[in-house]
């Protein structure tokens, strides 16, 4: 044992191609430990993202047309989240080679583009490509205190080795008891729970719950067999579908988010309703946390 | 004898000299809902530099074009006098709608009592104003109100108080209100009776073509057509707001960047609740709420993305064309069957497969040159026997065209008015 790795260090490189062995380490006995710049919790990942419609394009309106051109985009993500709730997050634009471009014929845009933004405490700052910075502006991200007391939380519950090999993993059941524990509470917890068969149940529940002042109401798809998280839906008030959000795990020993699809109700100028579809898939998630 | 020569001579030069020296008479005419201040920097600047006399004067553009037309032909009248009234080398230079009413004062008048013995139309809709059209068949509207929600949805989505900075400045009461409702937009949709002759398919307008088609063909004209730069309507309003077209561009980007900031902190919140649910099942019901509020913030931010398409379909500037593109395309494994029969049919079979580029073929919106509000093609007058009759000014846009002063380009439209006015001697938009 090591004094100076008194950092209960989480890290995990998850290739969405590319599973590979890992080495179970021991952390047994090891102490925790925490500098003051240090994150409680940070996470890092490519996402490439796809956006379409469910909609026959050659029978729209220009104007509606107008509103569903296809895209995609490509964008690295850092996000650190402190003891005292604030996060810095870095988002940095990424060209490649299957991005979607539609060649209009209009003059090109010579303004300065934004290729990166650093959002730490209150600030948003916004860089070229050169890492010259555009501009700064005052944003305000909410503080996650509440989350980082949960996380906290988990440290009381759980052993060292436990929670290492979740994060090695991403494999949940070896908490499936949490699982269990909520849908047996479910009714004192204004809970709804449905059997789905073939070992899924869906929870409906008001957002209100979890985000005071929201006024949907939420529908989680969760496999119990495997103590995962397959999807969400979001119901407005009149019980419309919002939106549905459903998620790809890799297969193998580790488990990782690796792809988030989205249907999403959307209004067309026209006020014609269709889905927005949007494909994002997940690469090279690397989660680490430092409780 | 010979003094009696001396003063011929004399008299001779100083007719010519008289001749050469003669005026120009030059007339500014502004678009609709403008004033006179309108063309003030090109006319001071050819008044300083050319040998005319200037006419420019605010009319009224609220009752149509021929009712306007008329008040030009008063206010030629008053200011030049009755010779010089109808002198056939008068020169009219019209912005916009001011372009029609020159037209249509050379239409209503004939012969010998004409103002104007050419003209030059300055990014006017000669064929019509789609947004005319727009505006009446209550598109703009709809499309407004569209755009207003997509902004809102996501700062509501996420519980902040309105308004806050960044939605103050750059969102709300600037993206939203200024596509639509500022100033800018009032004044471009008029009254009711001017729309009617300003949009496409007006019996206005084609009174007007058909008269220059049919009737006084010959009449000198010139054409000077307007080409923005992408995102050719942020760079209109920013001309309107600022009195330049970058400014308000550089505050959209930041609003973009701003919302693709919430975007993307919604999404990773989401990954870090799913897999915090692991832990507490409660997490997950933050999962969904992150998840919901990071597409609330992206449809803002793709709303800001396609708004130039958006605008551009309003002004009638896109066309519907196949392209192909990358799309991300579930290609199933091979034990797929075994997935879903495990699973059951509700289930997503997302474990069970991939996602992979494909090649396909797309109907998707492409826009088209403008100034920001008239397409090319209605900028430019057709079946016109003038020579070289379209000038072009590159990266200005519909208001900013009558002074290009602060353009980072330089001003091209100055560029444009003195190669007309030196053109070949002889020629009627000649000026020394």
């Amino acid at each position: 044992m090591k004094i100076k790795s008194l950092i209960i260090l989480f890290s995990l490189l998850l290739f969405s191609n590319c599973v590979k062995e890992f080495e179970e380490q021991s952390f047994e006995n090891k102490k925790t430990f925490r500098s003051a710049n240090q994150a409680l919790l940070s996470v890092s990942y490519k996402m490439t993202t796809y956006k379409d419609f469910e909609i026959d394009r050659d029978k729209l309106s220009d104007i509606d047309l107008a509103s569903v051109n296809p895209s995609n985009e490509k964008q690295i993500i850092t996000l650190k989240l402190f003891e005292n709730g604030q996060i810095r997050i870095e988002i940095e634009n990424v060209d490649f080679n299957k991005k979607i471009t539609i060649p209009h014929k209009t003059l090109p845009d010579y303004s300065p583009k934004i290729h990166k933004t650093i959002i730490q405490g209150n600030t948003a700052n916004f860089y070229d490509k050169n890492g010259n910075l555009l501009n700064s502006e005052n944003i305000p991200i909410p503080n996650n205190i509440e989350l980082v007391n949960k996380i906290k939380d988990i440290k009381n519950k759980v052993t060292d080795k436990e929670i290492n090999n979740l994060i090695l993993t991403m494999n949940g059941v070896g908490f499936i008891n949490n699982l269990n524990d909520f849908i047996n509470n479910a009714n004192q917890n204004n809970i709804i729970i449905t059997d789905q068969g073939n070992d899924m149940i869906t929870a409906r529940f008001p957002l209100s719950q979890v985000a005071p002042g929201m006024s949907e109401q939420t529908v989680l798809l969760i496999d119990t067999k495997r103590n995962k998280l397959l999807g969400t839906r979001i119901y407005n008030r009149n019980d419309e579908l919002l939106q549905s959000t459903l998620f790809a795990y890799q297969k193998g020993k580790i488990e990782a988010l690796k792809a988030v699809s989205i249907k999403q109700l959307f209004l067309l100028p026209s006020g014609t309703k269709t889905y927005m579809k949007t494909i994002s898939k997940i690469d090279d998630l690397k989660f680490n946390l430092n409780i | 004898m010979k003094k009696l020569v001396y003063t011929s001579i004399l008299f001779v030069f100083v007719f010519i000299s008289n001749l050469n020296a003669q005026q120009r008479n030059v007339i500014w005419v502004h678009g609709l809902g403008d004033d006179e201040t309108c063309w003030a920097h090109y006319e001071q600047i050819f008044s300083n530099e050319l040998n005319i006399n200037s006419l420019r004067e605010s009319y009224g553009t609220g009752n149509g074009i021929t009712p306007a037309a008329y008040q030009v032909i008063n206010s030629i009248n008053s200011h030049y006098g009755y010779t010089q009234a109808n002198n056939p080398n008068n020169l009219a230079i019209g912005h916009s709608m001011g372009g029609l009413m020159i037209r249509e004062t050379d239409r209503v008048l004939n012969g010998s009592s004409k103002k104007i013995g050419g003209y030059i139309t300055v990014t006017t809709p000669n064929y019509g104003a789609p947004i005319a059209n727009s505006l009446l068949d209550g598109s703009v509207t709809n499309a407004a109100q569209d755009a207003c929600n997509k902004i809102s949805d996501g700062p509501l989505s996420e519980l902040l108080p309105l308004p806050w900075t960044i939605v103050t400045n750059l969102t709300t009461d600037v993206l939203c209100d200024s596509f639509i409702d500022n100033d800018l937009i009032s004044s471009l949709q008029g009254s009711p009776t001017t729309n009617e002759d300003l949009k496409d398919g007006s019996p206005k307008i084609d009174a007007i073509n058909n008269y220059n088609l049919n009737i006084n063909q010959n009449i000198p004209r010139i054409s000077i057509w307007a080409e923005e730069n992408s995102p050719v309507h942020w760079r209109m309003i920013s001309s309107d707001l600022y009195d330049n077209d970058q400014t308000f561009v550089n505050y959209v980007n930041l609003a973009r960047a701003a919302y693709n900031g919430f975007y993307i902190y919604n999404t990773t919140m989401a990954i870090v609740t799913g897999v915090a649910g692991f832990w507490n099942p409660w997490l997950w019901g933050l999962t969904a709420t992150y998840t919901y509020r990071a597409t609330q913030w992206k449809k803002g931010r793709n709303w800001i993305d396609d708004s130039e398409n958006i605008w551009s379909a309003l002004i009638k500037t896109t066309r519907s064309e196949q392209i192909q593109v990358y799309e991300l395309v579930y290609v199933p494994d091979d034990d797929y069957d075994d997935c879903v029969a495990y699973a059951g049919d509700d289930y997503w079979p997302g474990d069970c497969g991939d996602w992979e580029w494909q090649w396909v073929t797309k109907w998707v919106s492409i826009n088209y040159p403008s100034d920001g509000l008239l397409p090319e093609y209605t900028q430019i007058m057709q079946d016109n026997p003038t020579p070289n009759n379209v000038y072009r000014v590159d990266s200005a846009n519909h208001l900013e065209v009558t002074d290009m002063s602060n353009s980072p380009q330089g001003d091209l439209t100055r560029i444009q008015f003195n190669n007309i006015f030196d053109r070949p001697s002889g020629d009627f938009f000649r000026i020394d």
